[in-house]
């Protein structure tokens, strides 16, 4: 027998440790993660003032662990192999059936959900405009056929229930059924992303038209584009990068349209297209959609039979807006996490003939930033 | 640092191996010296310093013992050594729990806060320094004459944290003298491997499921809060065992061999049997330090069990600053005297499952006042194990079975008896090879993982 073969896993550690060493020492390094959207640690510093209060050994673990090579492979066999040994749903996201990637559900945090909708409905409250809410429910709810045997309850019916008790100016917009209903017909939710897809937004702006007694949407649409590859953030929090990518779809109406983009602190870009192409180079392809998060977002398009409507919103109306400016004169979107003037004040300025508040369910079980409507 | 970390083996490791091999035999223990303060001083860097002065005051203690003349001078020196070395584990370790506890007495309210950290490995370094003092005084080993090795021994990385706890006289010659074959490399990185495996692999995961249960066990429920408190089982034992193989392991690559430290302790069949495979380098430091100077059972029996229940006492004080683990290791040292004085002749008449499940039951109740942050939750989470209370945490267990079997088959004798059935087998290193390549993918995932936090903002 060979010398080295009979000490072959001594070889294996060592070449595995060189290998990996060498590359975290010499090799490039990262300064992105697209799959995390956050900057990726650099070398520490050395000082030896840093060093006493534990900076650097701090730092160091950052730099190694941004820094390893092969890094999302790594992700992805510790996400395989937490799957295979039958831990579905451990980082939070369920390898479900179909190629689903379906976020865990969120905490049931009543307090916070009471909050968010006592301030929303204050808010409706003081404007006196006729107001709706729209609760987008999860992907987990809304496919849970796809979901696996053993995953936790989902608490999208306890956020309506809760709903209907705490808020009285706004009208509450149903739409479990309308999407339920919806995800036979088509793709409603999107396999590796949290958001609704082009066709359950059009089911979702349908069942607003309707409700806000405004003109119904077109059956047809001529000009619809199919974009392949789309990764959305459910699949690159997930490891699970085996998993096929989803398709985004634009659906243009054809309508002339002017977008401002404005993200406060004087920075205001104008486009004539509800998409931006530009998006769909990359993984992430669902900011094509009004170029994704920015705290105000104006759409006018003033050939539309409707007036003005106000959506105070979280992502989930990214793509929901494109539709909707086909028929409203204006709309007007603020994103509370980064908006920081009173919307008082914005409606001041851009009078509105109705205020829509869509949030999905998980945000509104986690995000605080309503409180900024106060 | 930990041997679980990317630093360690990305960076500290390699360096340490590299110029290790490199370096000529005589320039060896100065830089593991070094490697050693390194390693100490990474994640201590101020109580790098209470270490060299244990090095320092065990050094010199031993020097002047062994010129000292007559005995009672000897045993001065002694004295002073181990109340040296218990004084720094009391301030270090103990401090806070003490004040923390007299200020219950309304006359002593007034006393102050006593927040100290506990600096890294002081109960191992602690007892090996004591150990190495008490065998001086015995003449059972030489007083050290070289100062870089005794302080090479007293803070070598691999056993600096967790274990094993290494007396002087084993590993006197190896520090002068250490056979590097590429045999004893192979061994000890695949040692270290299965360690690692261990710790990140089970242990870590394990301790998803105990955090879970314990958080809220009423709610949970009683056959969650019994997995739960199974999980933690497997994850102390995977833990610490892990730790030692990662040791062992790291020892053999540098040419030193330590004693193994646990012997599948999950297959013991009675109580005094789990202890005689848990912990073995501890419970035998007791045994020949405090247990057998006592007078061992040469002695009246009611002496003889006096003896017992303090060395469990301490044992269990050992573990950790506070009255839970006291409890911990008084409750042992009353199951083993009922075993010693009356169950033991009936219990080996029992079917050998039985016997097992009766230690198993005893030992998983005595993880849960080792886990519990006091005693009164300990004996709350006990409480609903024996309570029979429904819950909701069943939902949130089927996940785990496919880890419980994979861990309860590890925590047996079975890969060994495999491997050693197989191991002239040619294809025997090919298994090897592949089996250390996938356990270092996946620990090196699972590290990864950890760090991989996908920025939350942006998924809205």
């Amino acid at each position: 027998m060979k010398k080295w073969y009979s000490v072959l896993p001594m070889v294996v550690f060592l070449v595995f440790l060189a290998v990996m060493t060498a590359l975290l020492l010499f090799g490039p390094k990262g300064d992105f993660s697209v799959n995390e959207k956050r900057v990726l640690a650099q070398a520490p510093d050395l000082s030896p003032s840093a060093i006493l209060k534990g900076e650097t050994q701090k730092e160091l673990e950052d730099f190694t662990s941004d820094q390893v090579p092969g890094r999302d492979f790594f992700v992805g066999v510790n996400a395989y192999w937490t799957l295979a040994t039958g831990r579905n749903g451990a980082q939070d996201i369920y390898h479900g059936r179909d190629g689903y990637l379906i976020n865990s559900p969120k905490p049931y945090n009543e307090a916070l959900l009471t909050d968010n909708l006592t301030r929303f409905d204050a808010f409706a409250a003081k404007t006196g405009l006729p107001a709706d809410l729209i609760m987008v429910p999860t992907t987990g709810y809304l496919m849970e056929d796809k979901l696996p045997a053993a995953h936790g309850a989902y608490h999208d019916d306890q956020v309506y229930d809760l709903a209907a008790e705490k808020v009285q100016a706004l009208r509450i917009l149903d739409v479990r059924e309308t999407l339920r209903a919806g995800a036979k017909e088509g793709q409603v939710c999107y396999r590796t992303d949290h958001h609704l897809t082009s066709y359950g937004n059009y089911l979702l702006a349908q069942a607003y038209q309707k409700a806000a007694g405004g003109e119904d949407l077109r059956q047809d649409y001529d000009d619809i584009s199919v974009y392949d590859g789309f990764y959305g953030t459910t699949w690159s929090g997930s490891g699970y990068w085996l998993t096929k990518p989803d398709t985004v779809e634009l659906w243009d109406s054809g309508a002339q349209v002017t977008v401002t983009l404005d993200d406060g602190a004087g920075q205001v870009k104008t486009a004539h297209s509800l998409f931006f192409p530009d998006h769909l180079e990359d993984l992430d392809k669902y900011p094509v959609f009004l170029d994704g998060n920015h705290a105000l977002v104006t759409i006018e398009n003033p050939s539309a039979p409707g007036g003005s409507v106000l959506v105070i919103r979280d992502s989930y109306a990214h793509c929901f807006a494109t539709f909707l400016a086909e028929k409203y004169q204006k709309v007007t979107l603020v994103d509370l996490r980064y908006f920081r003037t009173p919307v008082s004040d914005l409606l001041a300025e851009h009078p509105a003939d109705r205020l829509l508040v869509l949030y999905g369910v998980d945000n509104l079980l986690t995000d605080n930033n309503s409180a900024w409507l106060s | 640092m930990v041997f679980s970390s990317l630093p360690f083996l990305f960076l500290f490791l390699p360096a340490v191996l590299l110029v290790s091999h490199i370096l000529p035999f005589r320039f060896r223990n100065g830089f593991l010296l070094l490697a050693n303060l390194v390693f100490y001083a990474y994640g201590e860097p101020v109580y790098v310093l209470i270490m060299i002065g244990s090095i320092l005051v065990n050094y010199f203690c031993a020097r002047i013992m062994d010129r000292a003349e007559g005995q009672s001078r000897r045993r001065g020196v002694l004295i002073v050594g181990i109340v040296l070395n218990l004084a720094a584990l009391g301030v270090f370790k103990y401090a806070g729990l003490f004040v923390g506890t007299l200020k219950h007495i309304p006359a002593l309210s007034g006393l102050p806060e006593v927040n100290i950290a506990l600096p890294i490995g002081i109960s191992f370094y602690t007892f090996q320094a004591v150990s190495y003092l008490i065998d001086v005084y015995w003449r059972d080993c030489p007083a050290s004459d070289r100062f870089v090795s005794f302080a090479c021994y007293i803070s070598l990385f691999p056993q600096l944290i967790a274990g094993p706890i290494v007396r002087y006289k084993d590993v006197n010659d190896q520090l002068s003298h250490r056979v590097e074959t590429p045999t004893l490399f192979n061994s000890g990185a695949r040692l270290f491997v299965v360690g690692m495996a261990k710790k990140v692999l089970l242990a870590n995961q394990f301790s998803q499921l105990w955090d879970l249960t314990s958080a809220d066990p009423v709610a949970a429920g009683a056959a969650a809060a019994w997995c739960g408190a199974i999980a933690y089982t497997l994850q102390i034992y995977f833990d610490f065992s892990g730790y030692s193989d990662m040791a062992r392991g790291l020892g053999r690559m540098l040419g030193f061999e330590f004693c193994i430290n646990f012997n599948y302790p999950y297959i013991s069949q009675s109580v005094t049997e789990f202890w005689r495979r848990w912990h073995i380098s501890l419970s035998s430091w007791f045994r020949d330090y405090v247990y057998i100077p006592l007078g061992g059972n040469r002695c009246s029996k009611v002496r003889n069990c006096v003896n017992i229940l303090v060395v469990w006492a301490l044992t269990g004080f050992w573990h950790g600053a506070g009255w839970n683990f006291l409890f911990w290791g008084f409750y042992y040292g009353v199951l083993l005297l009922i075993e010693k004085l009356v169950l033991g002749k009936y219990i080996k008449r029992w079917p050998k499952a039985l016997q097992w499940l009766y230690a198993m039951v005893i030992v998983v109740i005595g993880w849960v006042f080792f886990a519990s942050p006091d005693l009164s939750s300990a004996l709350a989470y006990l409480g609903v194990m024996f309570s029979g209370a429904p819950g909701d945490g069943t939902v949130v267990l089927l996940p785990w079975l496919g880890l419980a079997v994979i861990g309860a088959v590890a925590a047996t004798p079975l890969g060994k008896t495999l491997w050693e059935k197989y191991r002239d087998r040619n294809w025997m290193p090919l298994a090897e090879g592949v089996l250390t390549l996938a356990a270092l993918l996946l620990c090196v995932g699972s590290l990864v993982s950890d760090s991989y936090n996908p920025f939350l903002y942006f998924r809205f």
